[in-house]
C-alpha cells in the first residue's frame, strides 16, 4: 500500500518538462558582439519552418552597418545552422517570415525601405527578390501547406489607413508570383488594420489581423477557399461585459495575433489586456473546421504569470492536432521563454523552458512543430550588457501524457 | 405657430461626422496642447536642449489615458511647466513604428513597452537626455501628482533619492 502511495506521489510531483525532451541549444549566429542586434520579429511570428530535409531560419540584425535579412539552413537530420546568407537588397529591411515548399525550397518575404518584398530559397541558391506591392506596404507574414500552396500577407497603404492584403504565391521559373490579390475585408477600411497572421487549411486560407475600426484594436478573421473571395470577417477576441466605460476606454488593449494549423485544426493566439493589471496575458481561440467557427477565448497562462506582461506569443500544432503556445515573461525577475500545451479540458502549468531561461533575457520565441511531431524553437538571447545571439532548440514529445 | 426644428439631412450629416472625428481624435492620443514628438526626435532635441524627456506611454482606445488628458494634462500651468521643463515624447503601445535606442539598436515602439516592462497604460517615464531612466509612473495622475514629480526631476531630487523616498518624505 505504502509503495502505491509513493509511486502515486512521485507521478504527481514529476515537473512539466518530463513531456518534451529538449536536446542542447545550438548557436544560429556567432559569438554576441557590442552593438550587434538580432531580431526575431514579424506579423504571425513566422521566422521558423521546416521543409521535408531542412530547417531554415529568417531573422533581421545590423551587423553590416545597417538592419538587414538574413537566412540559415539546417539539416533536419544535421546539427548546426550554415553561415548566415544575406536576402535583403536595400538600405534597411526589417521583420522576414518564412514558409516551406516542397522539394526543401523555401518562400521569403520581407520589409525593405517602405516595402514588402519576396523570394524563393533553397540551402543553395536566392532567387532575385521582387517588390510586392507598388504602394507603401510591411509587416509581411506567410504560411503554406508545406507543399505548393502557400499565401501572403502584408498590410498597404490605401488612404488614410494601411488595409492588409492576401494573395497566393505561385512558382514559376524558379520565381515566386502573386495571384488572386485581396483585400482581407472587402469593405473599405473604418480604421487601421495591421500585423496580419495565415494559416493554410485544406481548403483554403484563414486570416487574422489587428483593426482599429471600432476605437481600440480588435482582432478579426475570416476564410477564403483557394480562388475564391474571403467570407465577412468576425471579432476574434471577446469583450468583457462592463468594460466598455470612460474608465477602461472603448475596450481593452488586444494585439500581435498569430495562427498556426494541422489539418482542419487552426489555433491562434494574441496578447491581450482585459486584465490589465499585470500587462498583457496569453490568449488563445481553436477553430476544430478550418476556420469557420472559433471556440471560446482561453487563458493560455498559469497563474503565476498573473502579475507580470506576457510578450510575444507564437503558435504551433502538432500533426496530432496538439496545440502549443511559446511566449516570454519576467516572472522569475528576468524575461524567459515559457512554453504551455493545451490538454483535453485545460492548458498545461507553465513550463520555462530549460535551455531558454536561467541567467540573462531569454526573448522573442518563435516555434513549429514538424510532421514528426518534434518541436523547433529558436529565440533570442541577450546578456546583460545587451549583446545578442540567436538560439535554437529542439524538443521531442516524452508520451508520459498523450499528445493531443 | 411656432414651427418645430427638424435637422437638414446635411446639418444631419455635418453633426455625425463631427461627432466622429471628435471621438475618434480623443481616445487614447496625446493630449492637445502639447508639443509631443516621436521617440527619435525627441532624443534628438533632448540632446541638443540638455533636457529631460517626459515620455508618455498610451493605448489607442484606451480610458484611462482620455482620463488622464481631460482633467490632468488640459490644466494650463501643468501644460505650461511640462512644456519648459520636458522634451514631450508620446508613444502608442501597441505600434509598429520604429525608433533607434541610445544603444543604436531599432525597435518598434511596442517593443520599447516590452523592454521597458511597460504592463499598462497610461505609463508616464521620466528620462535623462541621453534616454536613461530616471523614473516611471503607472497610471492616472493629478495635477498636484505631476506637479511633485515635475520637482523630483527638475530639482535634481532623483540624483540622491528614489521616487517612493522622495513621495513618502512629502506625503
Amino acid at each position: 500500500m505504502r509503495t502505491w502511495l509513493l509511486l502515486a506521489l512521485l507521478v504527481t510531483v514529476v515537473p512539466a518538462w518530463a513531456d518534451w525532451h529538449f536536446s542542447p541549444y545550438v548557436a544560429v549566429t556567432g559569438a554576441p558582439k557590442a552593438g550587434v542586434f538580432q531580431h526575431l520579429e514579424s506579423a504571425g511570428r513566422r521566422n521558423l519552418a521546416i521543409a521535408a530535409h531542412t530547417v531554415a531560419l529568417v531573422w533581421e540584425d545590423n551587423h553590416s552597418g545597417a538592419p538587414q535579412v538574413y537566412i540559415a539552413f539546417k539539416p533536419r537530420a544535421g546539427k548546426n545552422f550554415s553561415a548566415a546568407r544575406r536576402i535583403s537588397t536595400g538600405k534597411e529591411a526589417y521583420e522576414p517570415v518564412i514558409a516551406a515548399l516542397a522539394n526543401d525550397r523555401f518562400v521569403l518575404a520581407w520589409e525593405q525601405d517602405g516595402h514588402v518584398w519576396m523570394a524563393l530559397a533553397d540551402a543553395k541558391h536566392t532567387s532575385t527578390p521582387r517588390r510586392v506591392d507598388s504602394v507603401p506596404s510591411s509587416q509581411a507574414t506567410l504560411a503554406s501547406d508545406g507543399r505548393d500552396r502557400a499565401y501572403l500577407a502584408w498590410a498597404h497603404r490605401d488612404g488614410h489607413f494601411m488595409r492588409v492584403m492576401v494573395a497566393r504565391t505561385d512558382i514559376k521559373r524558379a520565381q515566386v508570383h502573386l495571384s488572386g490579390m485581396q483585400a482581407a475585408d472587402a469593405a473599405p477600411p473604418q480604421g487601421a488594420q495591421a500585423y496580419p497572421a495565415l494559416a493554410v487549411v485544406p481548403a483554403g486560407v484563414v486570416a487574422a489581423w489587428e483593426d482599429r475600426r471600432q476605437g481600440h484594436t480588435r482582432l478579426f478573421v475570416t476564410r477564403a477557399a483557394d480562388g475564391a473571395a474571403f467570407v465577412a470577417p468576425k471579432p476574434l477576441n471577446t469583450l468583457l461585459p462592463g468594460r466598455r466605460s470612460a474608465k477602461f476606454g472603448r475596450g481593452t488593449g488586444v494585439t500581435r495575433v498569430a495562427l498556426a494549423q494541422a489539418g482542419d485544426q487552426v489555433a491562434a493566439t494574441w496578447m491581450d489586456k482585459r486584465n490589465f493589471h499585470g500587462g498583457y496575458d496569453i490568449y488563445a481561440a481553436i477553430s476544430a473546421d478550418g476556420g469557420r467557427r472559433f471556440g471560446a477565448n482561453e487563458l493560455v497562462q498559469d497563474a503565476f504569470g498573473d502579475n507580470v506582461p506576457q510578450w510575444h506569443p507564437s503558435v504551433a500544432v502538432a500533426p496530432s492536432g496538439q496545440v502549443v503556445v511559446a511566449w516570454d515573461d519576467p516572472r522569475d525577475d528576468s524575461p524567459d521563454v515559457w512554453l504551455s500545451w493545451r490538454k483535453a479540458h485545460a492548458w498545461s502549468d507553465d513550463l520555462a523552458v530549460p535551455p531558454a531561461s536561467g541567467v540573462g533575457a531569454q526573448l522573442s520565441p518563435v516555434i513549429v512543430v514538424d510532421d514528426q511531431g518534434r518541436l523547433h524553437m529558436a529565440w533570442i538571447q541577450r546578456s546583460g550588457n545587451g549583446a545578442t545571439q540567436i538560439r535554437y532548440v529542439e524538443a521531442a514529445w516524452s508520451g508520459r501524457s498523450k499528445q493531443r | 405657430m411656432l414651427r418645430p426644428i427638424v435637422p437638414t439631412f446635411k446639418f444631419r450629416i455635418t453633426v455625425i461626422l463631427l461627432a466622429m472625428l471628435a471621438s475618434a481624435a480623443v481616445w487614447g492620443d496625446p493630449p492637445a496642447g502639447y508639443k509631443f514628438l516621436s521617440y527619435d526626435q525627441g532624443l534628438r532635441q533632448a540632446r541638443a536642449e540638455h533636457k529631460p524627456i517626459f515620455l508618455y506611454f498610451g493605448r489607442y482606445g484606451c480610458g484611462w489615458c482620455q482620463k488622464t488628458n481631460d482633467e490632468t494634462f488640459s490644466d494650463a500651468k501643468l501644460r505650461q511647466l511640462y512644456s519648459q521643463h520636458y522634451v514631450l515624447v508620446y508613444v502608442d503601445a501597441e505600434s509598429g513604428k520604429r525608433l533607434t535606442l541610445p544603444s543604436g539598436e531599432r525597435i518598434t515602439e511596442m517593443e520599447l513597452g516590452a523592454r521597458l516592462n511597460v504592463f499598462a497604460t497610461p505609463v508616464f517615464l521620466y528620462l535623462q537626455p541621453d534616454g536613461t531612466p530616471i523614473a516611471k509612473v503607472p497610471g492616472y495622475k493629478t495635477v498636484k501628482d505631476f506637479v511633485q514629480f515635475d520637482h523630483y526631476v527638475h530639482d535634481d531630487i532623483y540624483k540622491h533619492k528614489t521616487l517612493a523616498e522622495f513621495l513618502s518624505g512629502n506625503s
